[in-house]
């Protein structure tokens, strides 16, 4: 019950400060060797200004002492009456990192799924993902509707998805456990999240390992969102090529989680179009070929070839 | 002064001031490297099982001379530039978050690609270790 009114309380205080506009400048910088990592507070997460992620409280997640634990679990919330996700909690090991390759996901629809294509502006054309709040590769959960969220390919390729592979590979090294939470946040009645809250702490070297507390912002350089129904735009003029399909379903679309045949190169840890010339030249050792998802290739490590743009 | 250090994907090399990442197999090829190191206080935990000898000193980089190896986790390599012949980098071919990166200019410092290796870690599927010299 404390869990749950803490979070409810964080929640809350998150919303206000979204509600009131009280964005205030970031109260320091994370480290004296970086100026690229912005660290905020609950109460003053700045504006996005094209970080993909600010750290908070300096990085010091909130799991409290009661709750953290060498017993891996995972829970997930039941969605709220506009069908929207709450937080996952999890204490992440190998007991629960999956044994087999993810499967198809498209079938599920979170809410402000409004998928839209700028070629040229995001990587691959499509602005959103379905986004694992904990992700697939610590867990295990393919197609779980309270664990998936719409989300730009920026918050789930360059915001979270470095940060799973983190606690992915140190859990494989060390066999430790890590205490993991993702708070998506939600401003009143919006559809779309405006990001998610991403605390860890490894928990028998007491943090020593991961510990960090990131916001990640649901955002996209370039694209404008209305967090309300998930609906996009270019922020700016819009040359001739770019197409926007702001009302294109997922059935219409070619979509990042859609089987698709690929080829990879396990040496460079590209992947190809079959009919790439660089799929075509490729040696033989270094050659893969796959039957899965765009998504699935990305998270295992895996970039599209710049030529072909699978 | 030969120096070691690991990156990945984007250079990086700490988040929070913890490492990136870990492989028991890279201490393995770096023990394999050489039979004295030098560390700084921030590594001891890495090579606690060394069946060598390590030096844990952080003033390594003062210290150490020609022939030695130091291992750099947590610090910029920049102002030895004169004392180092040989950077080893081991390169995890993932992408974490940094806030502490590797910005040294190899190629302004006059350092070339000598030789380069891959093998599986214990947690990584490849690790690439690339020597680079003056």
């Amino acid at each position: 019950m404390k869990k749950i009114l803490a979070l409810i309380a964080l929640l809350l205080t998150l919303c206000m400060s979204f509600i009131g506009c009280d964005f205030l400048a970031p109260t320091e910088e994370s480290s004296e060797e970086s100026s690229s990592v912005i660290n905020a507070t609950l109460e003053n997460i700045p504006e996005y200004s094209g970080n993909i992620y600010v750290t908070i409280n300096d990085n010091q997640p909130s799991f409290e002492a009661d709750e953290i634990t060498t017993e891996a679990y995972e829970f997930y919330s039941p969605l709220d009456k506009l069908g929207r996700c709450g937080y996952a909690e999890a204490c992440l090991g190998t007991e629960l990192m999956p044994t087999e390759d993810r499967e198809s996901i498209s079938h599920v629809y979170p809410t402000g799924w409004v998928q839209a294509k700028y070629t040229g502006y995001v990587d691959g054309g499509y602005l959103y993902n379905r986004c694992h709040l904990i992700g697939f590769q610590l867990a295990g959960e393919n197609d779980n509707e309270l664990n998936l969220i719409t989300g730009t390919k920026s918050l789930n390729n360059d915001g979270m998805l470095p940060f799973e592979n983190m606690v992915a590979d140190y859990i494989k090294e060390t066999k430790n456990h890590v205490m993991y939470r993702v708070t998506p946040v939600f401003e009143g009645d919006n559809l779309l999240a405006s990001g998610v809250l991403v605390e860890a702490y490894s928990v028998e070297d007491e943090g020593d390992g991961i510990c960090f507390n990131i916001y990640v912002y649901n955002a996209q350089s370039g694209i404008t969102i209305d967090y309300k129904t998930g609906k996009s735009y270019l922020s700016g003029e819009a040359p001739e090529e770019t197409t926007t399909e702001e009302t294109t379903t997922v059935e219409s679309s070619v979509d990042a989680n859609e089987i698709q045949k690929y080829v990879l190169n396990t040496n460079t840890k590209k992947f190809h179009k079959e009919s790439c010339s660089s799929a075509t030249d490729m040696k033989e050792e270094n050659r893969s070929d796959y039957e899965g998802t765009r998504e699935a290739l990305i998270e295992q490590g895996y970039t599209p070839c710049g030529q072909c743009k699978p | 002064m030969k120096v070691i250090i690991c990156i990945d994907d984007d250079c990086g090399m700490l988040f929070n001031k913890r490492r990136q990442s870990r492989d028991s197999k890279l201490i393995e090829d770096i023990n394999a490297l050489t039979d004295k190191l030098y560390i700084t206080s921030f590594s001891e935990k890495l090579f606690k099982d060394a069946k060598y000898s390590v030096t844990v000193n952080d003033s390594m980089l003062d210290i150490a001379g020609k022939d030695d190896f130091c291992f750099v986790e947590d610090r910029d390599i920049s102002p030895y530039e004169n004392k180092i012949d040989k950077i080893i980098i081991y390169k995890w071919n993932r992408r974490y978050p940094s806030d502490f990166k590797f910005t040294f200019d190899l190629k302004r410092a006059g350092f070339s690609l000598a030789s380069a290796y891959e093998f599986e870690g214990t947690s990584h599927e490849k690790i690439t270790r690339e020597v680079f010299e003056k």
